[in-house]
């Protein structure tokens, strides 16, 4: 996206010096900057469900992409005279990546015969078969616990069956004549006498090793099959598969193992299941070896209830001891049917005696009370643990599950596969149309969408500041800012809405990787969606309903799954996982470097972090040369202000050379920061503007800044029309406003950087954090680190960029007073409360 | 939108076109026939006519304007859209002259091409 209007447009002195030409690369590396962000956009649009697209689309996205950050790492490279070499490298890594992906090259891990859990996800399923993928997608992206472990991948299993000639043989022996108990017996036979060839074997034995020594031992092990699409089928063919449980921790044992999983793929009901079409190189059968969970209570737990699958209700079924007991069903279990709603009230409990002689007398014993214990084998705590996961995991496989688990403390996921329950036809359009039309919309048209889905649940409001524990498993989250510390609560949340951002930023990836319905950007859903109020959210539409629309539920519900897990959206999400995340998220910390970088994203917030900071330097490195490029301003307050012109940053009736009168400034954001800094003088004419004045003389401390002490040493300003830049050494703090600010909301930005001061360090950290504070509560996102304060704001409209930026004019001006005048720290404190409020209901004004 | 369903057919070849029109369209109330293989659409379309004929322009065989001509000569009912990753202006304007109803861009979103079977279905002969 090219600028609105170029700030070097007229000619100026400017033009000619070197810091100009700095300048000018730092546009175009913001200018690239935003054509990556809309490349990423459409591409997680086109994930998010929002574009129609295809394999062209996928090799022409990343070619694009690779092109944008290429120019986007040298931009960098020269404005920093190569500083940051290593990026080249990391540049060329992940484009190499990308284009093998798009290019559909095996992936870098398809020809691996072991890989361990960490590395995998439900991208994987191909590879490692359903059930290891899905177990690694609930470890690495939701962060439930489930065992660790490996898996033998399918291309182990073919090297096997390859290097024995199985598949020919299976095959001959297929079409003999013979029942399948027959055919199944001699499969069997020659399997047993294949030998795993030696590179598998050395594969399997350096993983076991590494999975004993993560699991602090020789633990007994599970070794489970994984075949493709296993737990995708039909509920009667899951149980075909084999698992083998309690296997001894050595290679021999693991191996033989292995070789019963791989022998189920042919047994008798396998066989019959699969039928004489199928042949032998399909449904391969991958492997998964998995330390065993000793558990005190195991169990299932149905996301809806299968006896009632209309109701609002779940179902967990428990017993002491280890899960498999309770799948093989041999014994009686406690059934517990609970409200989906949370905080999952239970509605029903059958709790089975304790069926042994050692448990007997402990249920017959008397409690202090003077009650029978409990025999139940789960608390209401864990109950709603397990409510709660089976929610997350409904919501992110996109229908009911059926969740195998076994708990010590926390449970453990051992399986979750879909639970076959009746089809429910969808809405009938006639109907559906009629329930829209009585509908009453919250909020139409609004928005911009990051993940698709429909929803139905209460409004939450929530900010940075909630506590995630707190927040309703399944309520609507609504939030004025995507900040990325929501993420806990798009976990627990059945839809998200934000008033701020778009599908590009951090908090939209992570609705997806959580696939929670996300609509962001709406500009004003805090206000028109009222806490505790029922609403339907139909992201699609960018429509909320007053509400449960039963009819969109059922809609949502009755989705196919045949896209969803389509080959071109699996590429498409392993592509943007090298582009999109952002792993590098402060700045201030000390693995914000180049050789961190690992996505294209990272690259390109280092590098527009590392290009600000070249920028900010470049007036004190060169402060020599500068003298004669800037002009002093004239201003009313003893502030000493300099400025550099870019380009329009003068009215045309400006003289050329001298002083320049502040009414003779054209930078917009320049204009506006100043207004901030001489507002004490128009409150005085504007009783109803709740200036500085009105707020301090509350304090009953009057200050007369108009008077205060000299602003020591010069200032800078860089400005064109829509731009500016402003170093203030003000008292004893340096403060940098960078702000870009024009028609164009997407191009907007406001940096500012508040840092210093002489006051002892937990004072100084104090009114950093009460900054901080003020700050958030201006559209800002504000990192903190000790006294120093970093807060950007993004893709503001002009009315909120003038506002925003005469406030902070304010702040600055008032923050010099604070070491050289305020010693009471209760008034300071007082001041920025009242400051906080004032601004709370100046935004209440004008959004209402 | 009518009593009987709108007849909508796609023909892409690359599946997920059709996977995911059919995913939509689908649950909106039509009735939806999607194709990989234009000779197999062109047999399709000869048994029974469809209101909409949504094609891709680059195909094996025979490609989207082909489609186009034999549709129209077939029906001159069907509104025929094409969406294509290569639109050249030469295209279009050969697309236009064969009475092509509208041309898209992949990627394009959803909303493009519902709005664009909305208005096909608004004009003369389709509407409920």
């Amino acid at each position: 996206m090219a600028f609105p209007s170029n700030p070097f447009s007229s000619a100026t002195k400017a033009d000619h010096s070197s810091f100009a030409a700095s300048f000018r690369l730092f546009r175009r590396l913001l200018t690239l900057n935003n054509a990556v962000l809309e490349k990423i956009g459409r591409m997680e649009g086109a994930l998010a469900g929002e574009y129609v697209f295809d394999r062209k689309f996928l090799s022409e996205a990343v070619a694009g992409l690779n092109e944008l950050v290429r120019e986007v790492v040298s931009c960098l490279g020269s404005l920093t005279s190569n500083r940051y070499l290593v990026l080249y490298d990391r540049y060329e890594e992940i484009a190499g990546k990308l284009s093998g992906l798009a290019l559909e090259y095996a992936g870098p891990y398809d020809s691996h015969r072991t890989l361990t859990y960490d590395l995998l996800n439900s991208d994987f399923e191909e590879l490692v078969g359903g059930k290891n993928a899905t177990l690694s997608e609930i470890r690495n992206r939701l962060h439930l616990r489930t065992p660790d472990g490996f898996a033998i991948t399918v291309a182990a299993y073919r090297e096997f069956m390859e290097a024995n000639d199985l598949f020919a043989r299976i095959d001959a022996i297929r079409v003999a004549p013979g029942s399948s108990r027959k055919h199944s017996e001699r499969i069997a036979g020659s399997l047993r006498q294949a030998r795993f060839p030696e590179q598998l074997v050395a594969a399997v034995q350096d993983e076991l090793a590494q999975l004993l020594k993560r699991a602090g031992g020789a633990v007994p092990l599970a070794v489970r099959s994984s075949g493709m699409g296993e737990d995708a089928v039909t509920r009667s063919f899951a149980g075909q598969f084999h698992s083998v449980l309690e296997v001894r921790p050595d290679l021999s044992s693991v191996l033989d193992a292995y070789r019963r999983v791989i022998g189920s793929r042919f047994s008798v009901a396998a066989l019959e299941y699969l039928g004489s079409t199928t042949g032998s190189r399909e449904v391969p059968m991958a492997a998964g070896v998995q330390p065993m969970i000793t558990s005190r209570v195991a169990g299932v737990t149905y996301s809806r209830d299968p006896e009632a699958p209309e109701k609002n209700q779940l179902l967990i079924t428990s017993l002491r001891g280890a899960a498999h007991d309770l799948v093989s069903g041999h014994r009686q279990a406690d059934r517990f049917v609970m409200s989906r709603t949370w905080p999952f009230p239970p509605l029903t409990s059958e709790i089975v005696m304790p069926d042994s002689f050692l448990a007997a007398r402990e249920a017959f014993d008397l409690l202090p009370s003077g009650l029978r214990r409990g025999s139940a084998t789960l608390s209401p705590k864990e109950l709603s643990r397990l409510a709660e996961q089976a929610l997350l995991l409904e919501k992110t496989f996109g229908e009911p599950q059926d969740i195998e688990w076994a708990l010590e403390d926390e449970p453990v996921i051992l399986q979750s596969r879909p639970l076959s329950l009746p089809a429910k036809p969808p809405p009938l359009p006639g109907e559906l149309a009629a329930e829209l039309a009585a509908a009453i919309p919250l909020m139409s048209g609004k928005g911009q969408v990051a993940h698709l889905g429909i929803a139905a649940g209460r409004v939450v409001h929530v900010d940075q500041n909630t506590d995630p524990e707190q927040f309703p498993v399944g309520a609507i989250a609504v939030a004025r800012f995507p900040s990325p510390q929501l993420s806990p609560i798009v976990w627990r949340a059945a839809a998200i809405i934000t008033e701020i951002g778009g599908p590009t930023g951090h908090l939209a990836t992570i609705a997806r990787e959580y696939r929670t319905p996300a609509l962001f950007g709406t500009g004003e859903a805090v206000k028109l969606l009222a806490e505790g109020a029922e609403v339907t959210v139909d992201v699609e539409n960018k429509q909320v309903y007053q509400g449960i629309i039963a009819g969109l539920v059922r809609l949502h519900d009755a989705e196919q799954d045949d896209y969803r897990s389509s080959q071109e959206l699996r590429i498409l999400r392993r592509i943007l996982r090298w582009v999109a995340p952002i792993t590098l998220a402060d700045p201030t910390s000390v693995d914000f470097k180049a050789e961190n970088c690992q996505t294209f994203h990272d690259i390109l917030r280092f590098a527009h972090e590392k290009a600000i900071d070249a920028l900010i330097h470049f007036h004190a490195e060169q402060s020599d040369s500068q003298e004669e490029l800037s002009r002093p301003v004239q201003l009313p307050i003893p502030l000493k202000l300099r400025v550099i012109d870019l380009g329009s940053g003068f009215k045309p009736e400006a003289p050329s050379s001298g002083a320049i009168a502040m009414e003779m400034l054209n930078s917009r954001p320049l204009i506006a920061i100043l207004q901030g800094f001489l507002k004490e003088d128009q409150a005085a004419r504007e009783p109803v503007v709740l200036g500085l004045r009105d707020i301090l003389s509350g304090i009953g401390k009057p200050l007369a800044l108009l008077t205060g002490p000299a602003y020591p040493g010069d200032n800078l300003g860089i400005i064109a029309e829509h731009y500016c830049n402003l170093c203030l050494r003000l008292g004893y703090h340096l403060n940098v406003v960078d702000a870009y600010m024009s028609p164009d909301p997407d191009n907007n930005y406001i940096y500012f950087r508040f840092a210093g001061g002489m006051a002892e360090k937990a004072k100084r950290e104090w009114r950093a954090r009460l900054i901080s504070a003020i700050l958030s509560g201006l559209y800002f996102k504000v990192e903190r680190t000790g006294d120093l304060v970093i807060a950007k704001a993004r893709n503001l409209d002009v009315p909120r960029m003038e506002r925003v930026l005469v406030r902070l004019g304010e702040l600055i001006s008032f923050t010099r007073q604070l070491d050289v005048r305020m010693r009471d720290e209760a008034a300071i404190e007082e001041f920025f409360q009242r400051f906080l409020v004032s601004i709370r209901q100046e935004q209440a004004g004008e959004e209402g | 939108m009518s009593e009987t369903n709108m007849r909508l057919l796609v023909v892409d070849d690359e599946p997920i076109v059709g996977k995911r029109l059919k995913q939509v369209f689908g649950k909106i109330g039509f009735a939806i026939e999607t194709y990989t293989d234009s000779v197999a659409a062109l047999a399709a379309m000869a048994e029974k006519p469809f209101d909409i004929v949504v094609t891709d322009l680059k195909m094996e065989g025979i490609d989207g304007i082909e489609v186009l001509k034999r549709v129209r000569a077939m029906n001159p009912e069907t509104r025929v859209i094409i969406i294509t990753g290569y639109a050249s202006p030469d295209t279009a304007e050969l697309a236009d002259r064969e009475g092509v109803f509208a041309f898209l861009a992949k990627p394009f979103r959803l909303d493009e091409l519902k709005q664009v079977i909305y208005r096909a279905m608004e004009t003369d002969g389709l509407k409920a």
